[in-house]
């Protein structure tokens, strides 16, 4: 069975890549003391993660000082869409069943992959691709910890015949959330969030086929259910949170690829997916005596694409996708609800260049958009052309050290809710561009001495977003409409090192560390006092270190998130100020194998220094917590 | 659901009614410094400013009188009145009305409105106080407790007064399809005795010496625009609609003009002669000066100089502009850290 290994998907090489990428593997994921994706995100330079707080609270990613809705995240493969609102909730998706993550900033440079892929300013990978391990194993989990954090996990994963593999994961999460926290926003000393609980568990089955060498099919189902409370922010002398919602994740995703030759590559991918939430806020003053947002999202994809080697060092390919998204809405407030349907065609043509020395990648992508209501009128049809460009250059022949920069255009289209949401919505919204310019030096140090592999990777880069989507007041249609008309220029520095000592005796010790400078300015009107300023909730320094040491059967990890004060409004007051912090969090792990059976203890201490502090104004983060765990598994 | 959104975000001003001529007005409880109070609703957290009449400005001065209530005011503020020498502040969210020393800004109590009050008018020694449950509620100014609620239509909002009635709006913003009558209140009985239908989502009522009360009406957002109907308190039967020139959401009537505009589709101020029942000019401002958003406007009694509220963007801090009542600039000032101003109250 070696053709499995086609799986397991290799270490990526951050310094050798021209567009940058930064990645965590399951190693470094374990050390992270994290349960979501979220969390471990957090580690990643660049990045910002707008964090609501507790287990069920929601997580979004703003990479290099977009919205969450330039960033595309994808799952072994293919992204996950939200036409509705744009926004993944990275708290939703679990680490249980993740092999490793990566952030593209710009575009994975792979060349035979979905063009949809291409069509965002970053992209989150997330891999849950079966290991090379032919054998039969069984894993399982429980973690247990503050908060009422109750999570078990099943994993099975077994040959099928000579030909296939297939798996099985499942994992169940609970939580009642409600920590304490030191309420210094309204003086009422130590409170406790209220209405914070989550239930939630997620089913997942793969299966890979192979009928030979060069040809594979794999397959995924994917099956996540939650309740939750919304604890709300904190509001001085209203304790009242009762909002809860519900939500039904269902996806099946299959792709086929066939290499015809070392030189001609197919791969055809597709996807359906459905997905329900259900809002309700029991306390509405209306005459229901309550609100209830009831919303069905389905989304079919299709995507076919085909390399071909020209040369020894040149490759080109050609993508193209079709997908449908529709938003059906069903509840008291439905009636007049546009219930859109949504046809996207994407096509990509990419070359790629690829020696020793010299990596360059171009692509071009054209989308087209057609737009369909059932009530009012439809959004705008968009058709538009999308380059990216990239190069690395290992300058000297025996001198570690590349030098990239990379140049992408592209944009993100207006969600469901921006065009359609009853009385903001607005039809007439044009897309949010953004151009994004990046340069950037890796050095990437292997010895045989004291420090064995050491890779450092510093990237400055310049995005200038326009037509940003804001709601605003406009004259004379008396109403509050999304409009396209803020501006940004962000320019930032995002830097990052690993570095491995070389094992002494059974010790082996590595460190991770990476710095985000973000000067992101609002240029949108200049006659306001945030002209000029920065970015709401974007910390100009932030970064995070995380030591690790193991020594035989033990694992000690230590782990340090900063973020610098950040503004909770574009005026750059005192009243607005979002206290920087720093959060330490230490995990500890005990590994053994007796008789084939391998045990792993863990005890994980989250904020061991009890600091209060918050992401987002008036949504306290947790002060110290802890999780323990026994993960079981077996080989036969 | 961002119908309802707009209008926790968005609140309507209301009329001071305090000061009408049927209201038997408590003297002050000290000398009163001369000034201008400021509610700012804010993104999150409400402030109060204060200008004296010299001039400065104290962007939070609830905070500066108060400086142990570390929460500050508390969440939404959308009204607040000065009656008997006591300020209530409607607190929204937070649910309470909150009562200061009118001359000091100090902190005196929170009455519960676990409804989320809205506005408020001052008449008869109490503070009548219109909730988003569906009730008015009679605060009494000595005791500061509560009388049992009026039942009134869904999510009232302004409230005003003329003689022996008591005049409320029943918004209904938050029901799919909006209400559109004023509940009249017999004050003698305290029960509503009638509904007059205005507007769709009546938002604001100002009645002038004449006894006409000019409402103000949000329409549904979209194929409803905003009326102001004109409802006469003597005989409690709606009078007219004005015509098709006057789509406005917001008013404020002082000496029989009523000042009309819209609290977040911007656009100038309309001045209307409710005695002669005429145009005096589309845009009030007279002399160039630009507001991006009338977001409160409110009128010195004292002089009759016009303060408008600028929210700006919504997401920066406020500005009150201050004009002759012919529409001339005398002085603006940052309620800087407020954002969205949009109540001003006098000092007087």
């Amino acid at each position: 069975m070696t053709n499995v290994k086609v799986f397991s998907k290799k270490e990526i090489d951050i310094t050798g890549t021209p567009a940058s990428v930064q990645q965590l593997n399951k190693t470094d994921l374990e050390k992270l003391n994290s349960v979501s994706v979220a969390d471990a995100a957090k580690y990643f330079s660049g990045v910002v993660i707008k964090d609501y707080g507790g287990i069920g609270g929601l997580k979004t990613v703003s990479v290099r000082s977009l919205g969450a809705n330039h960033t595309a995240v994808m799952y072994d493969g293919i992204v996950i869409g939200d036409a509705q609102g744009g926004q993944i909730d990275l708290g939703r998706l679990s680490l249980d069943n993740i092999q490793s993550i990566q952030l593209y900033s710009n575009q994975p440079a792979d060349i035979l992959i979905p063009a949809r892929s291409y069509a965002s300013a970053s992209v989150l990978a997330l891999s849950s691709l079966l290991n090379n391990n032919k054998e039969r194993s069984v894993t399982l989990k429980l973690k247990a910890g503050s908060f009422g954090f109750f999570n078990p996990a099943f994993s099975y994963k077994s040959p099928v015949g000579k030909n296939m593999m297939q798996a099985l994961s499942a994992e169940y999460q609970s939580a009642d959330g409600s920590y304490h926290f030191i309420d210094y926003e309204t003086g009422r000393g130590r409170s406790k969030r209220n209405n914070a609980g989550i239930k939630a568990y997620r089913i997942e089955y793969d299966a890979a086929y192979f009928i030979s060498d060069s040809n594979r099919i794999k397959l995924k189902l994917y099956y996540y259910h939650s309740k939750r409370g919304l604890p709300g922010a904190v509001i001085l002398y209203n304790n009242i949170s009762d909002e809860r919602l519900y939500n039904a994740s269902f996806f099946a995703q299959a792709n086929w690829q066939k290499n015809f030759s070392a030189k001609s590559r197919l791969l055809i991918s597709g996807k359906f997916s459905a997905d329900h939430k259900y809002y309700i806020d029991p306390s509405y003053p209306n005459s229901f005596g309550k609100l209830e947002n009831d919303f069905y999202q389905n989304e079919l994809f299709f995507s076919a694409a085909y390399s071909y080697k020209l040369f020894n060092a040149v490759t080109i390919s050609y993508a193209s996708d079709y997908f449908r998204s529709t938003l059906k809405r069903k509840d008291q407030f439905a009636q007049d609800f546009a219930n859109p349907t949504r046809e996207n065609f994407l096509n990509s043509i990419s070359a790629q260049f690829k020696k020793k020395r010299i990596e360059m990648f171009a692509n071009l992508l054209h989308t087209a958009i057609n737009e369909k209501v059932e009530n009012g009128d439809a959004g705008k049809r968009l058709r538009a052309f999308s380059p990216a460009v990239a190069a690395s250059v290992q300058v000297f022949e025996n001198f570690p050290v590349r030098i990239r920069a990379s140049y992408k255009k592209i944009f993100r289209a207006p969600t469901f809710d921006d065009l359609y949401y009853t009385n903001i919505g607005n039809t007439l919204l044009r897309p949010e561009y953004v151009d994004q310019y990046s340069v950037g030096v890796t050095y990437n140090y292997q010895s045989a001495g004291f420090i064995k592999t050491m890779m450092l990777t510093v990237d400055g880069y310049f995005n200038k977003a326009k037509d940003k989507i804001f709601a605003a007041p406009q004259q004379n249609l008396f109403q509050w409409t999304m409009l396209n008309i803020g501006r940004s220029d962000a320019k930032g520095i995002d830097a990052a090192a690993h570095i491995d000592l070389k094992q002494w005796r059974k010790t082996m010790i590595a460190l991770r560390l990476s710095y985000s400078y973000q000067d992101a300015r609002d240029m949108s009107d200049p006659s306001l006092a945030s002209y000029k300023q920065q970015i709401p909730y974007t910390p100009v320094h932030s970064g995070s270190a995380s030591l690790s040491v193991l020594i035989k059967e033990f694992s000690i990890a230590y782990n340090i998130l900063a973020s610098s004060y950040r503004y909770k409004l574009g005026d750059p007051i005192p009243q607005n100020v979002v206290q920087g912090f720093t959060t330490h969090d230490i995990s500890v792990g005990y590994d053994v194998l007796v008789k084939s059976r391998r045990y792993k203890f863990l005890a994980e201490a989250n904020n061991i220094f009890n600091t209060q502090y918050e992401i987002i104004r008036y949504y306290p983060m947790p002060r110290f917590n802890y999780r323990v765990g026994l993960i079981v598994s077996f080989n036969k | 659901m961002k119908k309802q959104l707009i209008k926790w975000v968005l609140p309507a001003m209301v009329l001071l009614n305090a000061c009408k001529k049927d209201d038997v007005t408590p003297g002050p409880a000290v000398a009163p410094t001369k000034g201008v109070y400021v509610l700012s609703e804010g993104g999150t957290g409400s402030t109060l400013s204060f200008r004296s009449a010299a001039g400065t400005v104290t962007g939070d001065f609830f905070l500066q009188q108060n400086p142990t209530i570390v929460g500050g005011l508390g969440n939404l503020g959308n009204d607040a009145i000065i009656y008997g020498g006591k300020m209530y502040i409607m607190m929204n969210l937070s649910n309470v009305v909150t009562v200061l020393n009118a001359s000091t800004g100090i902190f005196i109590a929170n009455i519960a409105f676990p409804g989320g009050p809205r506005f408020a008018v001052g008449t008869r020694g109490k503070v009548f106080v219109t909730a988003y449950d569906a009730t008015v509620t009679a605060i009494d100014t000595t005791t500061l407790t509560k009388a049992s609620p009026i039942a009134v239509g869904p999510n009232p909002e302004g409230v005003a007064v003329y003689g022996n009635y008591m005049y409320v709006v029943n918004s209904g913003g938050f029901n799919p399809i909006p209400d559109s009558t004023v509940s009249v209140i017999d004050l003698n009985t305290n029960l509503e005795i009638k509904k007059i239908v205005v507007g769709v989502n009546p938002q604001k009522i100002e009645i002038n010496s004449l006894g006409d009360a000019y409402v103000s009406s949000y329409g549904n957002f979209s194929t409803i625009l905003p009326t102001i109907s004109v409802v006469n308190c003597n005989t409690n039967t709606l009078k007219t609609t004005l015509n098709s020139d006057y789509v406005y959401d917001h008013l404020r009537i002082f000496n029989d003009i009523a000042y009309f505009y819209n609290n977040y589709a911007g656009g100038p101020v309309k001045v209307y002669d409710t005695r002669t029942n005429t145009l005096v000019r589309n845009n009030f401002i007279t002399d160039g000066t630009t507001i991006q958003v009338s977001y409160g406007v409110d009128v010195d009694e004292e002089n009759g100089d016009v303060y408008i509220a600028d929210a700006k963007n919504f997401i920066t801090a406020g500005q009150v502009t201050c004009f002759s009542k012919d529409g001339v600039k005398k002085f603006h000032f940052s309620v800087s850290p407020g954002v969205n101003p949009n109540k001003i109250v006098f000092l007087r």
